[in-house]
């Protein structure tokens, strides 16, 4: 109690300058308001979706199946960001999510899958073993739509490869909310103490946080939207992510909707008005850019036709938000660019 | 599940304290491999007049000053001595507590410290028309110093050859076998020097400036000590054209890893670790699955044997990453680490990591942390094992 008169005496006699940040805080609400309750709501959209891929194939739902699909992918896009511990461990988050695919693998080896009937569909021990690039969202998207992006009939096999590819999500969704619980809430909540070898100090857990972020927001400038884009003469709309399922924006506005509740929930406490406003400012731009862009159409046909200069606003607003971020976190939290990163030799 | 990172970044163990004590230890590992790059030098009494050190290392302090500092077995520091300015590796005497300290390239001098009495005793002066990249290896003796040097108005790689017992006197140098010659090792018997030509030309009124991308072209060297007689060598393939060899580390049996710099996409995915033996044609690529090595952002900054030498170890601070293979090639481990890369062997079959915010992690031979400390301020570049 002493301690917190003292800081609010302080407080009153420096109003300019900021609390030292709390980086456990952060790291705390951003476990119990995002990753948390975000794995969890994942799990369970993965085991729904496994539910409905599991019935008898000739008494699957199609309709169903697919909307079920597209709940567990938005569900994934709210937590996929946290690249780090239980998405890194056994190379999970790729096992959900094969992308970026600048090698055309998932197209491939799914075809490789289905031209041998791998029978790795009926065990799934044996499916978990089977290369990443054949598991996951962009499997199953590969299964459930065609090269037109129309909905694809699916045959016996067809069907049980979704199941497989279903039950392999869901389990792994299983798994990473079980490994955030533990051990990795008690490692980025003890960041700095004495014991724990992951984070030696508080403020790495929000370092962390901060990479990761701009990470997610960086591939997002490039690979889902830069990517597409191509140059004028030379769209390349197939390289847009999920294009087949339609979901090419609805990932970009999940993902942007998973930063902003990242900053807010875990970082707007802690940052001075004047930052917590700029951060604001920049996130109403690159929604009201992104919401310009889906009047427009989808981003696969956007990128070679009228809708173009919406999707390189997109992009520019995207960029504009990164440097947001970075400068207006960074060093009101003590954050500061790698050493060595920096270096280059 | 082929080639995936498995990553053992959460492991509770005791978080030594750094700064709290200082630790004389005398502990040593005999077979620990040394210098960047190899084999053990054995116990080197001398040292022990320096606190015995495990390790040397370059490090920025919290007030801005550099320094160069020696690291017990289990990270601690033992001594921390000034530095004039950003360092970048070390080398360290076999037998007496001196080590040279090298400047960031392209630096024209590097200095002779006396690690035991706290001051600096020579100053290596890059001749004209040369500067040092930041590397060098003592002979098994001691009694030379060889030293990675451009010969700028050529671009040709040299290497200066220094005599230690008379003053570090600049006694002669011999071509390095390719442009751009970085880090450099000596084989485990002693009678060559392994060089890693960068194959990237640069000129010190352009700074850093890459001059030759377009025709770059990487090589590993193996120059006889006694005469400079080129041994063998070992070019990347076509496809890695781009790759740039600047790190290394012999194992004590004489395998050697070469650790590489992609100067394409970052996000490519492509092997940025190799082994080789003279004797062999090619290089041994150290594959993974394209998106498990794009995440080291194509660049390795260190490299590292562990000290038996049956896996080699690189870290990508752009990455914030390390990945192991062992050495028939295969990905064994991953370990997440911001800005991590300082690595040398540690006891036993795992490594010790050094990271720029200030972080010594001993890691066991899965890459999985066993103990870490943070001291304030930043490791540099490279963890010199001793």
């Amino acid at each position: 109690m002493l301690r917190l008169i003292l800081a609010a005496a302080l407080a009153l006699l420096a109003p300019s300058a900021r609390a030292e940040t709390d980086h456990r805080a952060v790291a705390t609400r951003i476990l119990e308001a995002v990753i948390l309750p975000g794995s969890d709501a994942f799990a369970d959209a993965a085991a729904r979706l496994a539910d409905a891929a599991a019935a008898e194939c000739a008494e699957v739902d199609a309709a169903v199946l697919r909307e079920r699909f597209h709940l567990a992918w938005d569900a994934w896009m709210a937590i996929q960001h946290f690249r780090f511990g239980p998405l890194q461990e056994g190379d999970r988050a790729f096992a959900i999510a094969f992308w970026p695919d600048e090698r055309g693998a998932t197209g491939r080896t799914v075809a490789r899958v289905l031209k041998a009937q791998d029978p790795a569909v009926d065990d799934p021990a044996a499916f978990a073993e089977l290369p990443v690039s054949t598991r996951g969202f962009f499997a199953l998207e590969r299964l459930l739509w065609d090269d037109t992006g129309s909905a694809a009939p699916i045959d016996d096999y067809q069907c049980r490869y979704v199941a497989a590819g279903a039950a392999d999500l869901s389990r792994l969704g299983a798994e990473i909310a079980a490994r955030w619980r533990d051990p990795w809430a008690e490692t980025v909540t003890t960041a700095g103490e004495p014991g724990n070898v992951t984070f030696l100090a508080a403020s790495e857990v929000t370092q962390r946080l901060l990479a990761v972020m701009l990470a997610a927001l960086a591939e997002t400038r490039k690979d889902r939207i830069a990517t597409p884009l191509g140059s004028f003469d030379r769209p390349r709309p197939r390289l847009a992510e999920a294009w087949r399922s339609g979901r090419s924006l609805r990932q970009i506005r999940l993902l942007l909707e998973a930063v902003e509740a990242t900053v807010r929930r875990g970082f707007m406490p802690e940052l001075s008005p004047a930052r917590a406003e700029a951060l604001d400012a920049a996130f109403r731009d690159v929604f009201a850019r992104l919401a310009t862009a889906e009047e427009a159409a989808p981003l696969s046909e956007a990128v070679a036709g009228q809708g173009r200069i919406r999707v390189e606003a997109l992009g520019q607003a995207v960029a504009r938000l990164e440097v947001a971020v970075r400068d207006g976190l960074g060093p009101d939290l003590g954050i500061t660019q790698g050493f060595n990163a920096a270096d280059g030799d | 599940m082929t080639g995936s990172a498995p990553t053992s970044e959460s492991r509770r163990g005791s978080t030594l304290q750094m700064g709290t004590e200082v630790r004389l230890t005398r502990r040593r590992f005999l077979s620990r491999t040394g210098a960047l790059c190899a084999v053990a030098t054995m116990a080197a009494p001398g040292w022990a007049a320096a606190g015995a050190p495990a390790y040397l290392a370059a490090a920025r302090s919290v007030d801005g000053a550099y320094r160069l500092a020696g690291l017990d077995a289990s990270g601690a520091p033992i001594f921390e001595l000034p530095l004039p300015g950003r360092g970048h590796a070390a080398a360290a005497h076999p037998l007496r507590p001196e080590a040279v300290a090298f400047a960031r390239r392209p630096g024209a001098f590097a200095l002779v410290i006396d690690c035991a009495a706290g001051h600096e005793t020579a100053r290596l002066d890059a001749p004209e028309g040369r500067h040092f990249y930041g590397h060098g290896a003592f002979s098994r003796d001691g009694a030379m110093l060889f030293t990675t040097e451009n010969a700028y108005q050529t671009g040709e790689g040299r290497i200066g050859v220094w005599d230690a017992r008379d003053g570090y006197r600049r006694i002669g140098e011999v071509a390095s076998g390719g442009i751009g010659p970085h880090d450099i090792c000596l084989t485990p018997d002693g009678s060559m020097l392994v060089v890693a030509n960068g194959g990237i030309r640069t000129h010190p009124s352009s700074g850093r400036e890459k001059l030759n991308l377009d025709t770059m072209r990487a090589s590993l060297a193996y120059v006889r000590a006694s005469d400079g007689a080129l041994q063998a060598e070992a070019r990347l393939p076509e496809a890695l054209r781009l790759g740039s060899i600047r790190h290394l580390s012999v194992a004590p049996d004489g395998l050697v890893a070469a650790a590489m710099q992609w100067q394409g996409d970052p996000d490519e995915g492509v092997p940025l670790l190799a082994f080789h033996r003279p004797e062999w044609p090619g290089l041994l690529l150290a594959e993974a699955e394209p998106h498990v090595l794009a995440r080291m952002k194509g660049y390795a900054g260190s490299v590292s044997f562990d000290a038996v030498g049956r896996a080699a170890a690189i870290t990508s601070p752009r990455g914030g990453l390390a990945l192991a293979w062992d050495r028939q090639g295969a990905q064994i481990a991953g370990w997440a680490r911001e800005d991590v890369c300082g690595i040398a062997s540690g006891a036993g079959a795992g490594w010790v990591a050094t990271d720029g915010l200030g972080g010594v992690t001993l890691l066991d031979k899965d890459l999985a942390p066993i103990a870490a400390s943070r001291a304030p301020g930043a490791w540099d570049n490279h963890l010199v094992g001793l």
